[in-house]
């Protein structure tokens, strides 16, 4: 066998080997058997559990109630739940087939989840870079992203009607307590234009007499009750607000005094909420003298009407870098939205959320006035999509790179079995 | 022939070359069995693949070297050089290659790592080429060349005696 000094050496090591007995060909045979039975069976099992895990992870249906197969009232009732925690659903049914009222939109991106009282998420239809917020009536029934105006329970959903500026540009969406109405406000025109929800727009006079009192810089908006929405621009004075009024019906706003604040803060005009009694307006704000502190800026707004003086901020400051996404209430005490969380300024987070899922959330009027729900099912489906998205795609370029082997060998491309492992040399060969 | 009489010629076949290069790797007879039988089991759990391409032989062979250098267990189990001395050694004292040279010669072998021992083993004791090597092992001939460097400088360090078996020329096969 081989010709070397070291050849012969080796050669005669072993040379003299004598098995004591013969192979046990039948044995090696039957284990040999077991094996590949073993081997298909384990691949079979393997391929089902990632087919189930795909399927349980991207087929909704198997993890969200049954839509009802006639649209539903309105839901005026509260809740009796709120979602605990709020679970990315990387591939949620349409959000106009859930026919229900929800319990809080996210916008996340362009895309807009909407998550009903149990934590079960949906998705809104289309995805643009235009959509600025996503805000959801109190009662949960309806939602305006600046496009359109969708009807949640009835699964319907209609344009809003765009200002004349074509340069405007959307700045926020404000619903009135009891969710007939809805303002939104653009800039630069400072145009503020008040719809029903059935798409009917009505007549708002202009902002150009405001502007000629104040620097026309619109700032934040909100409803002090069902009828009166309130708005207010940025002064003159650089510290403070001007606070202008409008109920339905009226022919002009109405100046109501200014709101005051540190020049060291700087506002946040899109995320700002008042609060369903009309009594306190709260604003998110950055606090320049500080590095990356975000706080939480309340004013008295029932003290402002009924006095006309300047009111003063009241300032919490947040001890993040993180801004806040989204301000809602829970009587009346404001809840801040900051990086997915949504709790009291104070205190442990009410509401959390799964890794990566976070974005302005605007939440129903009443989404606070049941217990908690944990939704088990939706968290874990959030979860396996994070810790098996890699698994299985190395999975399914494993299955890919077999698969292409088999046939290129059935075709007769490549001879002799498939290599034992995948390595670079036999690739080469 | 059917594919299970066909496995069972081969296996009865092959049963004494397969131990002899299995005793080389491992250094013990008990180890070189198991890992025969192992081989030999994985062989006929394809054995449908293995037998249509034509060359059993080679991917049979192809599994004893792999796992007798991956396999955790065949390592796990190397076994005390003194004690692969005294198996491969006194087995054939009245063999003409000097019994001393023998006994020193499997004493070095069993300080390499096993993959030192299967690049020995397959470009001496079988007397492969470094492509057919590599092939054997799935590594690179680069790896092959620079194994087989590296081992026989080891043996040359562990047993000068044996020099001239391990001489230069050895590397430029």
């Amino acid at each position: 066998m081989t010709s070397s000094p070291l050849g012969s050496a080796l050669d005669g090591l072993v040379k003299d080997v004598r098995p004591s007995a013969g192979p046990p060909v039948e044995a090696l045979w039957a284990q040999g058997a077991r094996r590949r039975a073993r081997t298909r069976l384990g691949g079979g099992a393997a391929a089902l559990l990632a087919l189930a895990l795909v399927a349980f992870v991207s087929w909704p249906s198997l993890s969200q109630p049954a839509p009802p197969t006639t649209p539903q009232p309105a839901q005026t009732v509260a809740p009796d739940t709120y979602p605990s925690v709020l679970a990315h659903p990387y591939f949620a049914a349409d959000a106009l087939t859930a026919h229900r009222a929800m319990t809080v939109a996210v916008l996340d991106g362009s895309t807009v989840y909407t998550i009903d009282s149990k934590g079960t998420a949906w998705k809104l239809p289309g995805s643009w870079n235009q959509r600025s917020y996503a805000a959801l009536s109190p009662n949960g029934r309806w939602l305006v992203d600046g496009r359109r105006v969708y009807d949640l329970v009835k699964g319907t959903s209609a344009s809003v009607v765009q200002p004349g500026a074509p340069d405007d540009t959307q700045l926020w969406a404000a619903w009135a307590p009891d969710s007939a109405h809805y303002a939104r406000a653009y800039e630069p025109s400072s145009d503020v234009v008040v719809s029903t929800p059935d798409g009917t727009q009505l007549t708002i006079p202009g902002a150009s007499a405001l502007e000629q009192v104040t620097r026309g810089s619109m700032v934040m908006g909100g409803w002090l009750d069902d009828r009166t929405l309130m708005v207010a621009y940025g002064s003159q004075s650089e510290a403070a607000m001007e606070i202008q009024t409008w109920s339905i019906g009226d022919d002009s706003w109405r100046a109501r005094g200014q709101l005051t604040y540190p020049e060291t803060l700087n506002l946040t005009s899109t995320v700002a909420a008042v609060s369903p009694d009309g009594r306190t307006v709260a604003m998110s704000a950055s606090d320049t003298s500080r590095i990356d502190d975000s706080a939480l800026v309340t004013w008295d707004l029932a003290g402002l009407l009924s006095s006309g003086q300047p009111t003063p901020a009241r300032i919490v400051l947040l001890h993040s870098r993180y801004s806040v996404d989204g301000i809602t209430w829970r009587g009346g005490t404001p809840l801040v939205t900051v990086s997915g969380h949504t709790g009291p300024v104070a205190g442990p987070p009410l509401v959390g959320s799964t890794a990566g899922f976070a974005g302005q959330m605007s939440w129903r009027q009443d989404a606070f006035a049941g217990s908690p729900y944990w939704n088990s099912a939706a968290v874990w489906r959030a979860r396996l999509v994070v810790w098996t998205t890699i698994p299985l795609a190395l999975f399914g370029v494993w299955l890919l790179w077999r698969a292409g082997l088999w046939v290129a060998r059935r075709l007769g491309i490549i001879d002799g079995p498939l290599p034992l492992r995948f390595d670079l040399a036999w690739w080469r060969r | 022939m059917e594919p299970r009489e066909d496995f069972e010629a081969f296996a009865r076949a092959r049963w004494v070359p397969l131990l002899r290069t299995a005793t080389l790797l491992t250094g013990d007879a008990h180890a070189a069995e198991d890992l025969v039988q192992e081989t030999l089991a994985r062989a006929a759990q394809r054995w449908s693949v293995v037998s249509s391409a034509g060359s059993p032989e080679a991917y049979v062979r192809r599994i004893l070297y792999t796992r007798s250098v991956d396999a955790w267990r065949w390592r796990r189990h190397q076994p005390d050089p003194v004690e692969v001395t005294e198996r491969l050694g006194s087995r054939s004292r009245d063999h003409e290659v000097d019994a001393d040279a023998r006994l020193t010669l499997a004493d070095a072998l069993a300080r390499l790592t096993p993959k030192q021992r299967a690049v020995l083993v397959l470009r001496f004791y079988e007397d492969r080429t470094e492509v057919e090597a590599a092939e054997a092992l799935g590594c690179s001939v680069n790896t092959v060349k620079s194994q087989t460097r590296h081992a026989l400088a080891r043996l040359r360090a562990l047993a000068p005696e044996l020099a001239p078996t391990f001489g230069r020329t050895e590397v430029r096969r």
